[in-house]
């Protein structure tokens, strides 16, 4: 059982190949995206912000709490911090395990969490 | 007189262009009193500290902690990564 972190200063690359996590029989990658608006006004892209120390622990905190309450096999977590365009990727979960049941309800509970505990800041550009 | 040193992020150091402010206060503090020294100092923060938390040493604390002026202390305002 694995949780990997990285802010990335940034767009996000696109995921690479990665063999699956040993016993895992669903992988779900969710990409989060820059839109090209923002509460409808247009933007080029967003900048995140992230007091990074706190944000690293947090995502740490959160990832490991997940693989035991929902019993993942493994997590992985990237971040954007700096200036992201649009449609480009400026976060990504990656979670593997034995099912997808658990996989994808881990999934939504993160990105919730995340949005609610994780000290990063996003501002139009 | 302790002395805080309290960092800003995000739209709160916008607010008032500072990534920082340092509070004078008469004794130690909790979170909570901390706050409404600082809504008194900088006025401006008021929006922020309001559904703001403070973190100590990169945890979130309740408002009754004792903050000491030797720990790293962040104003957490609403985030929004992802």
């Amino acid at each position: 059982m694995s949780v990997q972190i990285r802010l990335t200063q940034g767009p996000l690359a696109t995921w690479p190949d990665t063999p699956y996590a040993q016993g895992s029989g669903a992988r779900i990658v969710f990409d989060g995206v820059v839109r090209p608006t923002e509460d409808g006004e247009k933007i080029q892209g967003l900048h995140y912000e992230a007091y990074r120390p706190m944000a690293e622990q947090q995502l740490e905190i959160i990832g490991q709490e997940l693989l035991e309450t929902h019993g993942l096999i493994a997590m992985d977590i990237e971040h954007s911090i700096g200036l992201v365009p649009n449609y480009k990727c400026s976060f990504r979960l990656v979670i593997d395990s034995k099912h997808r049941k658990e996989g994808l309800a881990a999934m939504d509970e993160f990105i919730n969490r995340l949005k609610q505990d994780v000290p990063i800041w996003k501002s139009a550009k | 007189m302790p002395q805080y040193t309290i960092l800003l992020f995000g739209p709160a150091a916008a607010a008032i262009t500072m990534d920082r402010v340092v509070i004078q206060s008469a004794e130690l503090c909790s979170a909570d009193q901390l706050k409404v020294l600082m809504i008194q100092q900088f006025p401006a923060l008021d929006v922020y500290l309001d559904a703001g938390r403070l973190a100590v040493n990169q945890s979130f604390v309740i408002g009754e902690t004792i903050i000491s002026t030797s720990d790293e202390t962040a104003l957490i305002t609403m985030v929004s990564g992802g």
